[in-house]
């Protein structure tokens, strides 16, 4: 069973409904981040979730536990008053009056798509222990703060104060201690923990190298006889609308469509990459870090529409100008295998050099490709990926305390 | 190599050794007239090549500025959006935390109900008497209007009004200036348009027709356009005003016992872990309790890139300084030299000064709560220059300073600079001094700064000074 799964659901707006429906994803927005008005309710699988209206498609996506299947079952189980209205406005929904939840979770399963690439930041939590984890974390803030100033209590040996804690969290009912099973588990091996896996990784990654040198030659060919275009899906949305998504305090969502580059070649080098990309974030940057980014909790790229086009989604920490020049400073040959198949990408060459590394070109090109997020949610809004890694590490050690000494869990306050 | 005549000498100093000094924000009211002027006065304009002078010129435009000179629309177009936009659009209100009580309204100056600002006319002097002089020549012009004077002010051993020595690290611009410490030396283009960058690239620079470069000023590009921005610079313009007692008051209760009794050591601990550095402008060793002395060659310290301090027992993670530059401290990084390299990817040359007189002349702490609030003007005339104002000047008040999440931090702001968030959205308002055994944390730290104007402006090069002087009226 997955632990955690890409949901992606892409239906068609009946003709003249987008704007409608727009209207009312923004204002479901508005009331859940001005007014604390969750429409999800108790319903709390969803790490993210979005809905996106782009030309005449909704697109739902969502980063959630368990499977898809099961969470789109359980999602028209327990939010049919807040999908009815939303898909009433979508070819193809059952009739009003004859839906129901069977109906309804059949209609999101047929119309999903797949998810090509998808990152998880932190693998083994479901939103339930994360916000289990941070109700600990404040707690002991909390209970710190108290004594912080107690001449007595700083003289204590680092033991003594984790037992005091323990204690503190004892009386406070909340459930710091219970050995979680899947706690330490969930990981899938990493190549370096798993032998046998390494050698056919190896060979794949070998085999798949040799074969992308040919594909990578043709490309460069092809590259000089392509007419250089503008990318035709220029972002509708005002630039000051996209603005205020990015200033979300803590996290923002992103949400960019690209048209990718026709013909048969750039279909396969963009599944081949993304491949790649899908194995590395399996196997080696499975720890809350992509590469050297710690800052994204979940992001994933889709080819929709028959091949036509790239959707690229994401929840990151802090601002634009900085996840962006982590890409630029980090990823950027991974996002130039990706996004370099894309058409009015700053040049490459080689597939994965150039592109995403001329910064200035690199931005306008992202900024462009963006569309505005009508609808996002996240589960755990005050918290960023190394709050949550932290939170997770505050925990381990209630646990079971040989996970670190008492002295280096204290710095974790 | 860089053509410092061509560069106005604001970039390459401060000019910080002469005392007397006023930035005049200005309207154009007659643009022919003006440009007259600036013609026959190109050569008083301080540039980067001369060293030593006893007084000094330079001259910044906004966007409304460069407009009443008839550069035509698309041209304004091929500036930074920033600039394009200035400071005050609701979304960059919100970006650089100037809500609540520093938002626009409240502002002496730069706020879109106020009179349009179009362009910084700036100069320092060795005499109080030749500062006057110039104030008063300008302000008899009949082809401007002068909206604000505003008058810096040096306070002793180099310090802002809270009593800290400020302006001690600052990056060296290559091909401007000489080395001092390695990590520090910036690529040129971080600074002055035109010139390659820390990514190795020269960024977007704004261009004009290079039909309207009559006497052929400019430098032009591949396609064929008149590079007017090369060799310029962006400056950005933030009035901060400082309430000194409020910063000291809230330490001295922070650091008072159960008696109620004040100790002036860890109150003035307290201070310098906030700001990062003790008032010297020494660095804060891990573990120590009390501000070393100063020898002559024992000064301010700027080698450290804090690989000796990576969990903030000497200078905290969230202090003042840490933010404005975290040098090594890592971010998912696994070397100090990364973590370098991205750091400088988002510096500002820092051109500040105070103004106002200071609470009390010692600067003191005892004498500044005995003193109690005087309710007087004082603060910091922000200045800062840089290539790209989202990614330098933005990049560093919304991701270093107002983040409160910045590094691993949960809900923390700048102590001294941060806009701290409202009193009911207690998200924000803490910090956490890192030691052993644990954390201390002070809590709801109240805002000690409030912004009163501000401003984006161009800071042309010499030619393109000319260029705007020579440019035709519209018809």
């Amino acid at each position: 069973m997955e632990f955690q799964s890409p949901v992606l659901v892409i239906t068609t707006i009946k003709s003249g409904r987008a704007e409608a429906l727009t209207a009312l994803l923004r204002e479901l927005n508005h009331a859940l981040w001005e007014q604390d008005v969750n429409p999800f309710g108790d319903f709390n699988l969803q790490h993210f979730a979005r809905w996106v209206v782009i030309n005449d498609q909704l697109i739902f996506a969502a980063a959630v536990d368990g499977s898809a299947e099961d969470y789109l079952q359980q999602l028209a189980r327990n939010c049919l008053e807040l999908l009815t209205p939303i898909y009433e406005h979508c070819e193809n929904f059952p009739e009003s009056g004859s839906s129901s939840t069977e109906s309804v979770t059949n209609y999101l399963i047929t119309h999903q798509e797949q998810t090509h690439m998808f990152y998880h930041g932190l693998r083994n939590r479901r939103v339930a222990d994360i916000q289990l984890e941070s109700q600990i974390h404040r707690s002991i803030e909390v209970f710190l703060d108290g004594n912080q100033d107690s001449n007595s209590f700083r003289a204590n040996n680092p033991t003594t104060i984790v037992e005091t804690i323990k204690a503190h969290l004892k009386g406070t009912g909340i459930d710091y201690d219970s050995d979680d099973p899947h706690f330490h588990s969930r990981l899938p091996p990493s190549i370096k923990a798993a032998a046998w896996w390494r050698w056919p990784a190896l060979i794949g990654i070998v085999l798949g190298a040799v074969l992308l040198v040919p594909l990578v030659a043709y490309k460069e060919w092809r590259e000089r006889r392509e007419p250089s275009e503008q990318n035709p899906f220029i972002a509708d949305s005002q630039p000051s609308e996209l603005d205020f998504e990015e200033i979300q305090a803590i996290q923002s969502p992103m949400t960019s469509i690209v048209t990718i580059k026709p013909g048969w070649f750039r279909g396969i080098t963009l599944r081949l990459v993304l491949w790649a990309i899908q194995m590395l974030a399996d196997h080696y940057y499975n720890k809350g870090r992509l590469g050297s980014i710690g800052s994204i909790h979940f992001a994933r790229w889709a080819i929709i529409n028959n091949g036509r086009h790239l959707l690229f989604l994401s929840n990151y920490d802090g601002s634009w100008e900085s996840y962006l020049g982590d890409f630029i400073d980090r990823a950027a040959h991974g996002l130039t295998g990706v996004w370099g198949n894309a058409v009015g990408f700053p040049p490459s060459k080689f597939l994965l050099w150039g592109g995403a590394s001329h910064a200035a070109d690199f931005k306008a090109y992202a900024k462009r490709s963006q569309v505005a997020t009508h609808f996002w949610y996240s589960a755990y809004p005050q918290l960023s990926m190394p709050n949550k890694l932290n939170n997770r590490s505050i925990r381990a050690f209630l646990i079971d305390s040989k996970k670190s000494s008492a002295k280096h869990w204290l710095r974790r306050f | 190599m860089i053509d410092k005549q061509d560069i106005q000498g604001f970039i390459k100093q401060g000019y910080g050794y002469l005392n007397y000094g006023r930035y005049l924000l200005v309207k154009i009211v007659d643009a022919a007239g003006f440009k007259q002027w600036l013609e026959t006065h190109i050569d008083d304009i301080s540039t980067a090549a001369q060293s030593d002078l006893k007084q000094t010129f330079n001259i910044a435009f906004t966007r409304s500025g460069l407009q009443r000179l008839s550069l035509p629309e698309d041209s304004l177009q091929s500036f930074a959006r920033e600039w394009y936009e200035n400071m005050v659009t609701p979304e960059r209100s919100y970006r650089l935390g100037d809500t609540q009580h520093n938002a626009p309204e409240n502002w002496q100056w730069g706020a879109p109900h106020q009179t349009t600002i179009d362009a910084l006319l700036f100069g320092f002097f060795e005499t109080s008497k030749g500062c006057k002089a110039w104030q008063q020549t300008i302000e008899s012009f009949d082809f401007l209007e002068v909206i604000e004077v505003i008058e810096p002010r040096n306070l002793p051993q180099f310090k802002e009004h809270f009593g800290f020595r400020d302006g001690i690290s600052q990056p060296t611009v290559k091909g401007m200036h000489k080395e001092k410490e390695k990590f520090n030396a910036l690529a040129t283009g971080e600074f002055i348009l035109g010139h390659k960058n820390e990514y190795d690239e020269v960024a977007p620079c704004p261009v004009v027709n290079t039909n309207l470069d009559k006497h052929l000023q400019l430098k032009t590009n591949r396609q064929g356009d008149s590079l007017l921005g090369f060799n310029g610079s962006y400056l950005v313009f933030r009035q901060l005003e400082q309430d000194v007692h409020a910063f000291w008051d809230y330490v001295d209760q922070q650091s008072k016992d159960e008696y109620n009794k004040s100790h002036p050591q860890q109150r003035l601990l307290f201070a310098s872990k906030m700001v990062g550095r003790w008032p010297n402008g020494k660095m804060i060793k891990p573990g120590a309790t009390a501000q070393p002395s100063t020898g002559i060659s024992n000064g301010p310290e700027n080698q450290f890139t804090y690989e000796n301090d990576t969990a903030g027992f000497g200078c905290p993670i969230g202090s003042h300084i840490r933010r404005s530059n975290p040098r090594a401290t890592l971010d998912g990084q696994k070397k100090a030299k990364d973590a370098i390299k991205t750091a400088n990817r988002h510096r500002i040359l820092r051109r500040g000064r105070p103004y106002g007189e200071p609470i009390v002349s010692s600067m003191q702490a005892d004498e500044i709560l005995e003193k109690g609030n005087d309710d007087a003007q004082r603060g910091l005339l922000f200045l800062c220059l840089n290539a790209d104002i989202a990614r330098q000047f933005e990049f560093v008040q919304q991701t270093w300073l107002n983040n409160s999440k910045f590094r691993s931090l949960y809900t923390e702001v700048d102590p001294i600079a941060g806009i701290k968030p409202d009193a009911e959205h207690l998200l924000g308002n803490h910090f956490s001094i890192q030691g052993k055994p644990f954390r201390q944390r002070l809590r709801q730290v109240p805002s000690f700064i409030t912004m009163k104007g501000g401003a984006y402006f161009f800071l042309p090069s010499i030619r393109a000074l000319k260029f705007l002087s020579t440019l035709e009226d519209e018809a």
